[in-house]
């Protein structure tokens, strides 16, 4: 019989902070650390605004400053937030190096593209073309040697390992939320299955550098307004976020015994590959409905059980209204619906480990998220769709949601534990 | 738990496309490795690659229109492979959807096309801003995000199943098979199409990595560029190309009267937790993923009748593994053929690992284990039997083969010779 799964560390760094009452406090008070862009080629994007994770919180929390030379950003954040689930758990002495495993999603590969800037500007021949016996010549002379260590999408697992010494099973998925999300699956199942007693899931990414505008511009799903409205009449896209989210996960019977902190148990995952939607934003309502049915499915919990769910919606006109209808669909009446992209942008593949992660706060905490209540919602959307009372008691079941971009669409339930 | 086999298999490398020709090839210690055709690279340090030659880029995108503005070279390779895979295992239209077939491929990174990325500053001089600003305006999207092939693939064969994009650097492919085996094993799948496939025959892959100083220079003078487990080694040689199999539940492959070439008996992973830049001088890490795969399988080292080594033909990972060899198979160690399949098809990253499984089933389905070619010089701390240069008739049960990534996870499979009872 597969083993029940305990959150028992969380260690988030966000634009909101790396304290989890700090961002708890900040969400209910609205705040919003969306701001204009800060990269230097801002004029590019004249309307761009996304979430920085302020520097100072977080840099420090990751000793090795010679690993740290090493690292792109997401990856310092990852190993920064890893840093803090460790010391929260407490779960780094409890077990060997091989019973602990490393489950991480990343995003696309980009925020070292600027360094490729002046290596491509080397390797321009005389009429202007970029030439490859330039680049070999010149251009690659001014290369960073370490530039490979930035680009690989692995590296953040890696770096965890070698700074907290985890020699483990580890897995790592590339480069949508919802892959980030079966990262977390599958150290779930690691710890359900008896292949490692601890596992560190999570996820991080950066996009709120220039390249990051750039590819999500000519993907079409930047919010050229600038803002993340997630189901608002005029939602127009996504603003990016940067982030990162580890929780450590262990065998509940394991982490009862030694007095863990324990936040949630994971009870229940859904995923469904929608291999028949175009585009990259979710466009079937019947496949997410299906993928939260089987997340609840795993624990024998109904619709009605859930009290609250944290939406993917990014504040995409289609994804947006798709989800919704997935959720009107399954849950009569919706219960509230909580999201953080307003204030903290789309984290991306850190987006599902951050929502678990805030979830798992709340239920350990017995606390009401803030419900989503747009101003101007969209009209398609039902009227009394978005509940902004709370109910009389905190939610015990809550269900996050990875399915805004990418193929990969996963639900993950959790359970308030007594 | 459930028994999981090998139904089929597509590759495409740099000897050959197809199982057959690929088996032939290694049987004959083909060599891929010569001069890079795919980009100008005469001023760079390394100029020696193992290209695919001969992918039919037209026809591909003929057959898949919606690859057509794909820069990336590597996506073509999978679906290559993929159509290769469909026909070997014999899986027909339908069947795909109906048994919720799933699709979990290794890739290592994204490679930006830098001739897209610099397009926009031809008349130079311009601003670094209004060259970003034209990079904006230009149309299309710059990078192709590493599920690019899963996404076609899924769409246009009906794939429904689980799919996973695993991105493990030079362990990924070797990942997503045991991964895969995992899934199937324990009930969550029935059939998985899995594998990996790369190229990072480009300018940056090999600027890159020859930065790194992985790469060997040789080739162009009488030294042979890869030469696994060779006194003079000095660096491995870039690859590309893809490999693919079809893993499924062995209910569900006799029921549908599949074509069983193997059986994939366990799988383990671990991580070196060493150094970005080195493997773990003891070894542990290797060590513990060929434990954990045999452990696995419900075996022991003296099961093992044949080694498809990493063997990357760099100075610290031949000899680092043949010590992890040595220190888990002992006495026995010696007598155990071990061979490296990069010395003829290069190091394919991404794909590394799903090829040279691949390869392995040679022994079960051709009776041989394929040689380390270029092998002249004998090191003495790498002093096991390497199959040198001529493949090797070899009749035996068990298979492990081993593939290590790039900051230091590792991952091992155990193959066993399929038979109708256990």
């Amino acid at each position: 019989m597969d083993r029940k799964v305990a959150v028992t560390g969380i260690g988030v760094v966000s634009p909101f902070g790396t304290d989890l009452p700090g961002i708890w406090k900040k969400w209910a008070l609205g705040e919003s650390a969306v701001r204009s862009a800060a990269f230097a080629e801002r004029e590019v994007f004249p309307h761009g605004r996304c979430a920085r994770t302020p520097d100072e919180n977080w840099a420090a929390l990751v000793p090795n400053r010679k690993l740290v030379k090493f690292m792109n950003r997401e990856a310092h954040m990852a190993a920064a937030a890893a840093a803090l689930a460790l010391a929260d758990s407490g779960a780094q002495e409890a077990y060997p190096p091989d019973r602990k495993g490393i489950y991480m999603g990343t995003g696309l590969t980009s925020s070292e593209i600027e360094e490729l800037i002046p290596v491509l500007e080397a390797s321009f021949g005389e009429s202007g073309e970029f030439s490859c016996r330039r680049l070999g010549e010149e251009g690659l002379a001014g290369c960073n040697p370490l530039l490979s260590f930035k680009l690989l999408p692995n590296m953040a697992l890696c770096y965890i390992s070698m700074l907290y010494g985890i020699h483990g099973d580890n897995l790592v998925f590339n480069p949508w939320p919802g892959n980030a999300a079966q990262a977390i699956m599958a150290g779930a199942r690691a710890i359900a299955w008896g292949e490692a007693d601890c596992a560190l899931v999570g996820g991080c990414d950066c996009k709120t550098h220039f390249i990051g505008f750039l590819t999500f511009s000519q993907m079409g799903l930047l919010a050229p307004s600038g803002g993340c409205r997630p189901f608002e009449r005029d939602r127009d896209g996504l603003a990016p976020g940067e982030g990162a989210a580890v929780l450590v996960l262990e065998d509940m019977a394991s982490a009862r015994r030694r007095q863990a902190p324990i936040y949630a148990e994971i009870c229940g995952s859904g995923e469904e590959t929608d291999n028949r939607s175009p585009a990259l934003y979710p466009q079937r309502p019947g496949v997410l409905r299906n993928v939260m049915k089987k997340a609840l499915a795993d624990d024998e919990a109904s619709p009605d059980d859930v009290g609250g769910i944290f939406c993917s919606a990014s504040g995409h006109p289609v994804g947006d209204l798709c989800e919704a209808e997935a959720i009107a669909s399954l849950f009569k009446p919706a219960p509230p619906l909580h999201s953080l992209k307003e204030f903290c942008g789309d984290m991306l593949a850190a987006a599902p480990s951050f929502a678990l992660s805030t979830a798992a706060y709340a239920l350990k905490n017995r606390l009401f998220p803030p419900a989503l209540c747009p101003r101007d919602p969209d009209p398609a959307i039902p009227r009394g769709f978005f509940r902004g009372e709370s109910r009389p008691e905190p939610p015990d079941i809550l269900l996050v949601n990875a399915f805004d971009l990418g193929q990969a669409k996963v639900s993950l339930a959790i359970r308030r534990v007594t | 738990m459930r028994r999981v086999v090998v139904t089929g298999c597509g590759v495409v490398s740099a000897i050959g496309r197809g199982r057959e020709s690929f088996f032939t090839a290694l049987q004959n210690g083909a060599s891929g490795i010569g001069p890079i055709s795919h980009f100008d690279a005469s001023a760079f340090s390394v100029r020696q690659a193992a290209e695919v030659k001969g992918l039919e880029l037209d026809s591909l995108i003929a057959r898949y229109p919606e690859a057509e503005d794909i820069t990336d070279r590597k996506v073509f390779l999978a679906l290559a492979a993929f159509d290769d895979l469909m026909a070997d295992a014999r899986i027909p239209t339908g069947l795909p959807a109906s048994s919720r077939m799933g699709l979990n491929l290794g890739v290592s990174l994204e490679i930006l096309p830098l001739e897209r990325l610099s397009r926009p500053a031809t008349g130079l001089p311009i601003s670094r801003v209004e060259h970003l600003r034209r990079l904006k305006d230009m149309g299309g999207v710059l990078q192709t995000p590493l599920d690019t092939a899963s996404r076609i693939l899924a769409a246009r064969h009906d794939l429904c199943g689980p799919s996973y994009v695993n991105c493990s650097a030079c362990a990924a492919s070797a990942m997503a098979i045991g991964h895969s085996f995992e899934l199937i094993r324990r009930g969550l799948a029935d059939i998985v199409c899995c594998g990996g496939y790369d190229s990072m025959v480009n300018p940056l892959g090999i600027g890159g990595f020859a930065l790194l100083g992985a790469l060997s220079t040789n080739g162009e003078n009488d030294e042979p560029a890869c030469r696994p487990f060779d006194a003079r080694r000095n660096g491995t040689v870039i690859g590309e190309g893809a490999g693919l199999v079809a893993l499924e539940d062995l209910g569900h492959a006799r029921k549908r009267n599949a074509p069983i070439l193997a059986e994939i008996a366990g799988y383990g992973a671990s991580l070196d937790a060493y150094k970005p830049t080195d493997p773990d001088p003891d070894g542990r890490g290797m060590l513990s993923a060929m434990k954990k795969a045999l452990a696995s399988a419900g075996i022991g080292p003296g099961d093992i009748d044949y080694i498809n080594a990493h063997g990357t033909s760099t100075p610290k990972n031949d000899e680092i593994e043949t010590r992890a060899i040595k220190d888990l198979f002992g006495d026995r160690a010696g007598r155990i053929p071990v061979s490296s399949t990069k010395s003829m098809i290069g190091h394919l990253i991404g794909a590394a690992g799903a090829v040279e499984l691949i390869a392995c089933l040679a022994g079960f389905l051709r009776g041989f284990v394929p040689p380390t070619i270029n092998y002249a010089h004998p090191d003495p701390f790498c002093d096991l039997d390497y199959v040198p240069n001529q493949a090797r008739e070899w009749d035996g049960e068990y298979i492990l083969t081993n593939s290590f990534g790039f900051g230091g996870q590792n991952a091992a499979l155990v193959l066993k010779r399929y038979r109708e009872e256990p």
